[in-house]
């Protein structure tokens, strides 16, 4: 299995603060591996994606994609192994309409046109943003705007994509359509992280979940072992997801995740 | 019965609309003194115009055509002028449109609105602390605002408005990017001026939490105010998921297990209701 990104012992500092945002971090990612980082506001979720893709370099430790130092990687040249959607779409977004947004990356890459114009409109048929190519991005409202991001990132056919809260204001359409993205890029062997606070979201595509506190992080486990440590979640400022927290409730022993599982978990513990 | 806003026949559309459609239409809703209401829709579906249009952003900020009127306790807003900023709070979607760009730290930009109603440095002081600790940013005091977490910022933003202890407050998707447990105490912050007899809207797409903490919903859908009662009037509707509303997950649950309720019971929808439903039917289950 390909390593895809490696960080040893990362300890990162922002360069006016008193003390590091992340303290001694090792995460391994490997080709296909699709993670859900969880965990409290302002525990370094971002600061790790930022640098997952050479955005940010570490204060001490290393930082390896495709086994080489993320140091070493031309800016220009990240884009292929790693793509960023992040958090706020405002900080990436700079084009006058959302063809040329999209198109901006593509350009840089000096694809051949063909491949251009087939890369720009599958991104943004995936995205739903079809009948918006030609509108000015900031006309289009925050949760389509995140799209837009996103497009920009699909386009450029990266081996892993790292998704910074693309859950926060999305309606259930706009949910539906990122669990859609995800399945995606998982059929076709990419490696996918979710950055989310959306329990149920995160509980219903992800099986490997990576939990964060204050600088550090406390456990990388799967969705079960996470979200039935009550402990664990308290410490992370996280919830169960609103199913387990029903089923926490009356007893049921068997652990279930999804709401099909509590529904068959519910009938043969309860009601056989 | 004391009506703190009312909305007559609202219509609205911006200069530049982009499906060329009205952002609401004939919107008439009065809402009560001391009451939480939550509002829910999907994206686009004309919260935020709805919220602006209350607090007078539209059509102070926004040109467009407005008709119909909006009185805030029997007063037109547009009378109102500049008692509105001490009548009524509003928290932005966006957390970065709340800051105010001149303060260097987040103490200080939690007491710019303070500042500029000429409160004394000693009460503004201990409002803030308050405010802060509230959220749970009393840590953050001395930060550059622009140099936070997504999180963080909400919270500030929040705060900023939490501290002007307004009688209304018009809340837009405060917990978007908070952590769960965050987002938990923005509603137990909220129970907590309801009892002080606040008049609370707060926007969000967490139906779960308006579920448990709401009096009522307000559902829109494409500009329209589609439906407005108690959480289970409106969220168990089984059409909110055609308007990108999220079924509470409780509700969910009860669905897919098919128990019979009897007839006059309420479907749950928060997970208390949930656990207690399903323990009684267990019972009724084991003595049959
Ligand atoms: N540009 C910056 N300069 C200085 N400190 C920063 C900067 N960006 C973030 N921080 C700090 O680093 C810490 C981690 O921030 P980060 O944005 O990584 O958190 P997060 O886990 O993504 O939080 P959230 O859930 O709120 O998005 C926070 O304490 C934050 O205030
Ligand atoms: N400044 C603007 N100019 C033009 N059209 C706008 C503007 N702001 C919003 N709209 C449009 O008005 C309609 C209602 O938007 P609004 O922002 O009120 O929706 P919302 O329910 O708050 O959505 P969201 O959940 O995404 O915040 C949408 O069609 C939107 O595109
Ligand atoms: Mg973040
Ligand atoms: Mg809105």
């Amino acid at each position: 299995m390909t390593t895809q990104i490696e960080l040893q012992n990362v300890t990162f500092q922002y360069p006016k603060n008193d003390e590091p945002t992340l303290k001694q971090i090792h995460l391994t990612l490997n080709q296909g591996d699709q993670l859900a980082i969880v965990g409290q506001n302002g525990s370094g979720k971002s600061t790790l994606a930022k640098l997952m893709n050479g955005l940010l370099h570490p204060t001490s430790g290393s930082a390896h994609i495709h086994s080489l130092d993320s140091q070493s990687i031309p800016t220009a040249e990240i884009s292929k192994y790693v793509g960023y959607v992040f958090q706020d779409p405002d900080e990436q977004i700079f084009h006058a309409t959302v063809a040329k947004e999209v198109l901006f990356g593509l350009k840089l890459r000096k694809f051949p046109k063909a491949q251009i114009k087939l890369q720009l409109n599958h991104a943004l048929i995936m995205t739903g943003l079809d009948r918006y190519r030609d509108m000015n991005p900031f006309d289009l409202p925050p949760a389509t705007r995140k799209f837009v991001a996103i497009a920009t990132v699909l386009a450029l056919n990266p081996d892993v994509i790292i998704f910074d809260e693309p859950t926060a204001g999305q309606d259930t359409f706009g949910n539906q359509l990122l669990s859609k993205i995800i399945r995606t890029q998982k059929k076709m062997g990419k490696t996918v992280i979710v950055i989310s606070h959306d329990m149920d979201f995160v509980s219903n595509n992800f099986n490997d979940i990576l939990v964060m506190t204050h600088q550090r992080i406390l456990s990388r486990d799967t969705a079960k072992a996470v979200f039935w440590d009550e402990k664990l979640i308290n410490e992370a400022h996280i919830e169960q997801p609103s199913i387990c927290g029903i089923c926490k409730h009356l007893g049921i022993m068997s652990k279930p995740i999804t709401l099909k599982e509590a529904t068959v978990a519910i009938k043969s513990e309860l009601f056989s | 019965m004391t009506i703190a806003i009312d909305c007559q026949n609202i219509s609205y559309s911006y200069p530049i609309a982009i499906d060329n459609t009205q952002a609401l239409t004939n919107i008439s809703v009065q809402l009560e003194k001391g009451k939480f209401y939550g509002i829910v829709g999907a994206n686009g579906s004309g919260k935020s115009t709805f919220c602006s249009i209350i607090r007078g952003f539209i059509p102070k900020f926004y040109k467009g055509t407005l008709t119909g009127t909006v009185k805030i306790n029997g007063i037109p807003v547009s009378q109102l002028q500049s008692q509105l900023a001490h009548l009524m709070g509003f928290v932005f979607q966006n957390p970065y449109s709340q800051l105010s760009g001149v303060k260097e730290t987040v103490f200080e930009e939690v007491a710019f609105g303070l500042e500029n109603f000429g409160m004394p440095p000693l009460e503004i002081e201990n409002r803030v602390n308050r405010a802060m600790d509230d959220c749970d940013i009393c840590d953050l005091a001395l930060r550059n605002p622009f140099k936070l977490s997504g999180g963080q910022v909400q919270r500030v933003a929040f705060a900023s408005v939490l501290v002007l202890d307004p009688d209304i407050l018009i809340i837009d998707e405060p917990t978007s990017q908070l952590d769960p447990m965050a987002a938990e105490k923005i509603y137990k912050i909220i129970c907590n001026l309801k009892s002080k007899n606040k008049t609370i809207l707060l926007v969000d797409h967490r139906t779960d939490l308006i579920a448990k903490y709401a009096d009522e919903v307000l559902l829109f859908a494409k500009g329209h105010l589609l439906e407005k009662g108690t959480p289970h009037q409106v969220l168990t509707n089984p059409h909110i998921s055609a308007f990108g509303v999220k079924v509470p997950p409780a509700t969910q649950l009860i669905r897919s297990l098919k128990l019979s309720l009897p007839t006059n019971a309420n479907f749950p929808v928060t997970e208390g209701e949930a656990v207690k439903l399903i323990k009684e039917e267990n019972k009724n289950d084991n003595t049959d």
